[in-house]
């Protein structure tokens, strides 16, 4: 789901960068909802989530007149917000990423939500809930590997945290994947049939 | 094979980041059995098949935006239509005013014979001076180096009172000239050298890393070439000044 910049986007860029206030409110309206879900895979706090939101799009405002996207808009917004929730992890990675009882883990907050989807008996979804419920770091870093195609490296930096605990993160995270998979498959025959057919069990 | 780690090498692998000789390895170890390769299969499916997670929120928008309206205002950038300039009488004006101002600023900032730069290093730090034609100059505690904003299209002509070391661009045609305080010149046929003048030390000193330079106490044409790492004059200071451009520069 690679989103386009299509032309009403277009559009409202040019509206914005004339000073548009009403081009704002419907840039707001159709990206602040994504920003918010992108940066709650990073930092599931909802009011963080709004904070650093927010402040993607008074840097979109404030830098409007010498504004240059080359991607999508929501490509642009999307790393704007994920550079917001990266700085924000490593300022406070002490109590984020080194204290696993300080913040309620993600998969306790999506376990529900996602047990309808589960139901629908596909390896996304299965796969979906079991990266819900890897632990927090695991996560965060799985994702930022998986999703936002940062390099072992980037991810290192940005964090903060050693290369070396990253690639452990990563692995443990493949291997828990896998895990839960195997599990599910004892669960749903349709899962079965898929992973024979995809993995030629 | 105990300790090697394939599920890293395969995440590396599907990342993108793995590098020639981790491909090797993992390669190698895929082709030992089908159990291996079963197992690369999973992984691969499980790296392809995995999905963001989107997590609807309960919004009110109309707050949510208020709440931004309120920040824009906090930061001092309003979120309020700007009224753009319609009138064609303005942009006339707006047009001619900014002709009158460039015309102003050409003649102000072009004279005739082109502004002299001062660039001087302090008492206590090695200053570097990049030059309009690309040479870097590295001027020690205390030296000063005048050049101006637009080099001549015959000589490059810079003044220096204290030491510097001079990293210069290559320019057939075009000499880079060194005039130092007593009259002296050193004029530039390769590319790295060190020249001392100063009015406390009676000794004017060029050190020459590579290339050459022509070094003369009174401006005058035909003196001896200086070649790497040669002084044309023998100073107190061993032959290795020049190093004092890295020592510094790395504190």
């Amino acid at each position: 789901m690679e989103p386009t910049t299509d032309q009403s986007e277009k559009q409202w860029l040019a509206d914005l960068r004339q000073g548009d206030a009403a081009a704002l409110r419907r840039i707001f309206d159709r990206h602040y909802p994504l920003l918010l879900s992108d940066i709650y895979r990073y930092l599931p706090d909802e009011d963080t989530c709004k904070d650093l939101a927010q402040e993607v799009f008074v840097e979109l405002w404030r830098k409007r007149s010498t504004l240059e996207i080359h991607s999508s808009l929501r490509a642009y917004l999307r790393r704007a917000a994920i550079n917001r929730a990266l700085n924000y992890l490593k300022a406070n990675r002490r109590t984020v990423l080194d204290d696993p009882a300080g913040r309620p883990e993600l998969a306790d907050v999506l376990a529900v939500d996602t047990q309808a989807e589960s139901e629908q008996d596909s390896l996304e979804a299965a796969l979906h809930q079991a990266i819900s419920q890897l632990p927090e770091k695991c996560r965060l870093v799985f994702s930022l590997s998986r999703f936002e195609h940062l390099s072992h490296r980037e991810i290192s930096t940005r964090l903060g945290i050693s290369v070396k605990t990253i690639e452990n993160q990563i692995t443990k995270a493949m291997r828990l994947l896998r895990e839960a998979m195997i599990k599910h498959t004892h669960l749903s025959p349709v899962v079965i049939l898929l992973l024979k057919w995809w993995w030629g069990g | 094979m105990q300790n090697f780690d394939y599920i890293l090498l395969l995440s590396k692998r599907f990342s993108g980041e793995i590098n020639a000789s981790e491909a090797a390895l993992l390669d190698e170890w895929i082709s030992q059995s089908p159990e291996n390769e079963r197992l690369a299969g999973q992984y691969q499916a499980i790296w392809m098949h995995s999905t963001e997670q989107f997590k609807a929120f309960r919004l009110d928008m109309d707050a949510e935006f208020q709440q931004l309206q309120a920040r824009l205002k906090l930061t001092g950038a309003p979120a309020t239509r700007t009224v753009p300039i319609r009138f064609s009488v303005f942009r006339v004006a707006a047009a001619l005013a900014f002709l009158l101002l460039a015309v102003w600023a050409i003649r102000q900032f072009t004279p005739t014979a082109p502004a002299n730069m001062v660039a001087e290093a302090s008492s206590t730090n090695i200053r570097t001076v990049d030059l309009p034609d690309g040479s870097r100059v590295w001027l020690r505690q205390n030296a000063q180096l005048q050049y101006p904003q637009k080099f001549s299209a015959r000589e490059r002509r810079v003044q220096l009172s204290g030491e510097a070391y001079f990293d210069v661009a290559q320019r057939d045609g075009q000499p880079f000239r060194v005039e130092m305080e007593d009259g002296g010149i050193a004029e530039v046929l390769g590319t790295t050298f060190s020249v001392r003048a100063s009015k406390n030390d009676p000794e004017t000193s060029v050190l020459v890393c590579s290339g050459k330079v022509r070094f003369h106490p009174m401006e005058k044409a035909g003196a001896p070439f200086c070649c790497p790492i040669k002084k044309a004059f023998l100073t107190a200071k061993p032959p290795n000044c020049g190093c004092w451009k890295y020592l510094r520069s790395m504190n």
